[in-house]
């Protein structure tokens, strides 16, 4: 009602004469009855061209009446691709590279970070795993032999079974190894 | 049947066909005369009514209840009825009256006209009108909507809706007094 008179109102100032004019009428016309029949008309057309609507969660519905939910989904993937862009940067970063450089360093670079106890323990811990010839050629082994004697060794019992070495190739080593590492070895 | 009853007619699976069957009882008249407007031949009228209503039918889960239904459908009649023009007009490139515009005297020799010569005229006169201006004049002389609804149909400012109006009627005016 008060948009009528707004428009009266803006008419009156803009044009008397459409405003005037406006009483008649446009003079259009339609058939009798068309209203009516209006709906049935449409629906037949319908069936005949086999008009489907679209459905929820088709191609062409990315928003809608459910768009809501279906803007969720997109809202879900949009964060699962962020957060794997985010793991990945994370991992790669470099950072995490550093972290990982001890691996990639050369057997020289490697030792210089690890003390000599250290590695002794870890070979006397191991020795099994070892050639014999090769740890007999060591030149720690056949010239500062003497230093080994006042290390501590471990002392973890070694499996017998484990060790894999033949009597003749070991006869050397033994000779060099004083009597109480001998016995703590066995 | 309220907008809000159809709406939720529309998004239930179990009785949109119900709801799309309520939104053409409630809007087909509406939207009838808001085409008819445009393209001034009832069958034409028909034809452009049917083809939105079918795209409605097949896009109505394309609406998102930001705006009102209302102005929604308005703005599918009016983009199909603004098509179809356009079409109309490149059929008729070839012939003498190129510009698309229905004469006064067609008008009036039409069967759903039953107008006076003012009226034939008027017509004549709002057809002449560049294209968003005849949509803006018809819209607010006719079919009286507010400018606030005109800005979410034509998706364009109030000021600029009342200029067009204002325009639109000058021109009219000056059509009358040649």
């Amino acid at each position: 009602m008060k948009n009528r008179e707004n428009l009266e109102e803006e008419l009156r100032d803009l044009s008397p004469f459409l405003a005037d004019l406006k009483k008649q009428g446009d003079g259009l016309k339609v058939p009798e009855g068309y209203f009516d029949q209006f709906e049935g008309n449409l629906f037949q057309k319908m069936k005949q061209k086999g008009i489907q609507r679209t459905q929820a969660g088709g191609t062409n519905t990315r928003h809608g009446l459910r768009g809501s939910s279906i803007k969720l989904r997109y809202w879900m993937v949009a964060a699962a691709c962020i957060a794997m862009l985010l793991a990945a940067f994370w991992f790669f970063q470099p950072a995490r590279q550093s972290e990982f450089q001890p691996m990639a360093l050369g057997s020289e670079q490697l030792a210089a970070t690890i003390s000599q106890e250290e590695l002794e323990a870890y070979v006397l811990e191991n020795v099994h795993e070892f050639d014999s010839e090769q740890l007999a050629s060591l030149p720690e082994y056949e010239s500062s032999g003497n230093t080994r004697q006042n290390k501590e060794l471990p002392h973890k019992k070694r499996n017998p079974k484990s060790v894999d070495v033949k009597s003749e190739d070991i006869t050397p080593l033994l000779d060099e190894m004083s009597e109480e590492e001998l016995e703590q070895l066995l | 049947m309220s907008e809000e009853q159809i709406v939720a007619l529309l998004r239930s699976e179990k009785y949109f066909e119900q709801g799309f069957r309520a939104l053409v009882a409630a809007y087909q008249e509406r939207l009838y005369w808001h085409i008819r407007r445009m393209v001034s031949y009832h069958e034409d009228a028909d034809d452009v009514l049917q083809n939105a209503l079918i795209k409605i039918y097949k896009g109505v889960s394309q609406f998102e209840g930001k705006s009102k239904l209302y102005t929604w459908l308005y703005r599918i009649a009016t983009n199909e009825a603004i098509t179809f023009i356009q079409n109309r007009q490149r059929r008729q490139s070839g012939s003498l009256d190129a510009s698309g515009v229905i004469s006064a005297a067609a008008l009036q020799a039409d069967a759903w006209f039953d107008g006076d010569a003012v009226q034939a005229k008027l017509q004549e006169a709002i057809m002449q009108l560049p294209e968003k201006q005849r949509i803006v004049f018809n819209l607010r002389y006719f079919d009286e909507m507010p400018y606030e609804e005109m800005a979410e149909v034509l998706e364009t400012s109030v000021g600029a809706l009342k200029a067009s109006f204002h325009h639109a009627t000058k021109k009219i005016e000056a059509a009358f007094r040649e």
